[in-house]
């Protein structure tokens, strides 16, 4: 889901970079120092997350967890999500710099969405399933970044989303049991409001 | 937890299960080498997977235009020739693997590197063509003195021991030893990837740490403020 340098058209590029600016611009508003330790921690757990390759029959998937890191955060997740791509650009060649932006509003924004949904339901169950559709949400995000500059939807779309299916599923059942688990154990962590 | 919980939480884990087999992967690496008049160009995945069916453009870094386009074999290979033409324009050349869903790199062959193996391909060629042509040229002559046997021939021999000179001798060596060191060459290429180290992934931590010391320092001087 990291779309590398050179792939992007340069209108879908600017807007990459103009959505993902508003929304930081919002979203840093609204920190506080008792979010920051938060965020740190999430930027993290994305960071490696992508690392963490899960054999899967013939192959490997590995966890993207952008629905976890919406859910906790809400529209934290944008900053938090820019800062984890772009240190993964730098060090792992994951993405690109140029596509940063476009990268992170792939990621972030159905992160936030799922952020916002979960607080109208706040348990386990409905947080499993928000940070599933959160992944293909963004692999559809991809999909028409990437139609929009000259590749056919459909075929990118069908393609992404299908490559993501089992990540979807595994990042639901992950997310599931963090929920769960963070709701019993330490609830405040999620703020409500 | 209700039974239709437990159903649906099965039924995601085992459509994740019988998915199809797809690439994953954040990163494509496309690695080429010139041996013997021809660009070897190999793909994958850091995961070591080969990248099947990817498209691999060569492009004249001065001109900016695409020379050539293949796709990849399911063994994450291609190769092109070396032209005349690229030859002759003395540029650098950049392939580029697109393999999809956004993942794409390139790799650049300095003009250098196609100039020696292409002159040497070319005067292999050539003198393997006229060595060949020596061989098979009938003997058109009626003059007694241009009928006399070859040296083989002599000696009584049913086999007919080529002549062959220092410099046809060298270049067929040269081809051969290029079959020999293909593999070789490749390998050496193939070691030039950069590997995710845990240096990486703890100095991206250290980042994230650093910056949020920073992001925290700053807002308690505001709230101090």
């Amino acid at each position: 889901m990291h779309i590398s340098e050179g792939v992007l058209s340069l209108p879908v590029l600017v807007t990459g970079w103009v959505g993902t600016g508003l929304g930081i611009g919002i979203s840093l508003k609204k920190i506080t120092v008792d979010e920051i330790p938060k965020m740190g921690m999430l930027a993290a757990v994305f960071f490696v997350a992508s690392l963490i390759h899960v054999p899967l029959g013939p192959t490997s998937v590995h966890l993207l967890l952008n629905g976890l890191v919406g859910i906790i955060l809400g529209i934290l997740a944008l900053p938090t999500l820019c800062i984890a791509l772009l240190l993964q650009a730098i060090l792992f060649q994951f993405g690109g710099l140029t596509t940063l932006g476009a990268n992170t509003l792939i990621m972030g924004l159905p992160a936030v969405l799922a952020g916002y949904l979960f607080r109208l339901k706040p348990n386990p169950f409905w947080a499993g399933i928000l940070a599933g559709l959160t992944v293909m949400t963004s692999a559809l995000c991809a999909a028409t970044a990437l139609a929009l500059s000259g590749e056919q939807f459909l075929n990118v779309a069908k393609l992404l989303v299908l490559a993501h299916l089992p990540v979807a599923g595994i990042e639901a059942v992950v997310t599931f049991f963090i929920i769960t688990f963070i709701l019993k154990v330490k609830p405040e962590l999620i703020s409500l409001k | 937890m209700s039974f239709f919980r437990l159903k649906l939480i099965g039924v995601v884990i085992i459509a994740t299960l019988i998915s199809p087999h797809l690439c994953f992967a954040h990163r494509v690496n496309i690695f080429c080498w010139v041996e013997g008049g021809k660009i070897f160009c190999d793909s994958k995945y850091p995961s070591g997977e080969k990248v099947k069916k990817g498209k691999v453009n060569l492009i004249d870094m001065t001109t900016h235009q695409t020379i050539a386009s293949k796709i990849t074999d399911n063994q994450g290979k291609v190769e092109f020739p070396v032209t005349s033409q690229m030859l002759k324009n003395k540029h650098d050349i950049q392939a580029e693997i697109l393999a999809g869903m956004g993942h794409r790199n390139t790799w650049k062959i300095s003009y250098s590197e196609l100039s020696s193996s292409g002159e040497q391909e070319q005067t292999t060629t050539n003198t393997e063509t006229n060595f060949l042509a020596d061989q098979e040229k009938p003997n058109d002559s009626v003059l007694p003195w241009d009928q006399s046997p070859t040296p083989a021939k002599v000696k009584g021999s049913s086999t007919t021991a080529p002549a062959c000179s220092p410099t046809q001798l060298k270049r067929l060596m040269e081809k051969t030893l290029d079959k020999k060191l293909n593999p070789i060459l490749e390998k050496l290429t193939l070691l030039q990837e950069r590997k995710i180290t845990f240096y990486d992934v703890f100095a991206g931590i250290g980042y994230i740490l650093g910056l949020m010391g920073i992001a925290m320092y700053f807002l308690s001087k505001n709230k101090q403020s």
